[in-house]
């Protein structure tokens, strides 16, 4: 039980820290994203991960999508303006997407031919 | 008076919160009796039930969302939690470090500049074009950044999610047509273009291109919450 206390203790310190480095330093990135690297970077010096941790953080992301739920909603409600703009939102989403997958695919398929190659 | 305008209030949020809950609940159900079909995830199904309420009860959008305010700041700490499955995937990124970045910076750059590119030229609004520069990337990253840019948080989650169920669903046929058959190819290739969803439909194939998709999707969404906003502010 106190080693869940300790991964949300850990869970949020992160985030307030990330949260503090964003004001007063690196404002162009999201504080969320600072805590993140934060995060990422205690536990690869510490060197072993943490089994608490890991029940929270799978549960927090398994079920990412519900605490996505009251924006997603206000997809249905947004501005004239804006809803008068989705074909050009769905043009340049969906052919960009494919196109981008084709690119990656490619390039990751090249780059791991040639890497290992050399080992 | 003041009290009863309180409880109220908190009366409000704790509906909303169990009504959000439960309708996911049943998308989630649905979603996995299809066989987890792409076009039935609970991204599409559930905001459209729930839209679909309000409007039968005449709520306003506002009224919903600050009393589910607590589901959506929920998004912090999630964002925090991506940091442990990259470092499960810490012994990937040594093997193949230099494909994995090179082609993390190179594809989420690809995809920022094509769907911003198409936007523009479909004479979207500056606003909107705003708004899909962080489509590749796992919604809670997406939604800050998009708030950071000068993007609309709706419209950025309609791009991030059409983005996520068109790249599931198209990224392994197409794939397999162009004869690309490596599991961790085609997991890597979900992650960096369709985020969360991608990586679910990865997970689906297997369980190496399941890891290949989550370290994508967590390389794609840190990187690109670091360059992007350079670039365009």
């Amino acid at each position: 039980m106190k080693a869940v206390l300790n991964a949300l203790i850990l869970l949020f310190a992160a985030l307030w820290l990330g949260n503090g480095l964003q004001l007063l330093i690196l404002e162009s990135v999201p504080g969320p994203v600072l805590g993140m690297v934060l995060m990422l970077g205690y536990l690869l010096v510490r060197g072993e991960d943490l089994p608490a941790l890991n029940t929270v953080a799978q549960w927090l992301i398994k079920y990412l999508s519900l605490f996505f739920i009251p924006v997603s909603v206000g997809i249905w409600f947004l501005a004239d303006d804006i809803r008068q703009q989705w074909p050009a939102i769905l043009l340049a989403t969906i052919p960009a997407t494919i196109l981008a997958q084709v690119f990656v695919a490619l390039v990751f398929k090249t780059l791991l031919q040639y890497t290992e190659k050399r080992y | 008076m003041a009290q009863a305008w309180l409880d109220l209030e908190l009366g409000w949020s704790l509906l909303t919160i169990l009504a959000t809950t439960l309708v996911y609940r049943l998308a989630l159900h649905a979603f996995e009796r299809s066989g987890r079909n792409s076009l039935l995830h609970p991204l599409i199904t559930a905001p459209l039930v729930i839209a679909g309420t309000l409007v039968l009860f005449s709520v306003d959008f506002t009224r919903y969302e600050s009393g589910a305010q607590i589901l959506t700041w929920m998004l912090g700490p999630a964002t925090v939690a991506l940091a442990i499955p990259l470092y499960h995937q810490a012994s990937n990124i040594r093997r193949h470090g230099a494909a994995v970045i090179l082609t993390t910076l190179l594809g989420g750059a690809i995809a920022v500049a094509l769907a911003m590119g198409a936007a523009a030229l479909a004479g979207a609004d500056q606003e909107v074009i705003r708004s899909l520069a962080s489509k590749s990337v796992t919604t809670p990253i997406a939604l800050s950044l998009s708030e950071l840019l000068g993007g609309i948080a709706q419209l950025a989650a309609g791009a991030v999610i059409i983005t996520g169920v068109c790249g599931a669903l198209c990224g392994p046929p197409l794939l397999h047509s162009m004869g690309i058959t490596d599991n961790r190819v085609i997991g890597f290739t979900l992650g960096v273009t369709a985020h969360g969803i991608g990586t679910a439909r990865a997970f689906t194939i297997d369980r190496q291109a399941g890891a290949y998709a989550s370290l994508g999707m967590g390389l794609t969404g840190m990187l690109t919450a670091f360059i992007l906003p350079l670039i365009l502010r």
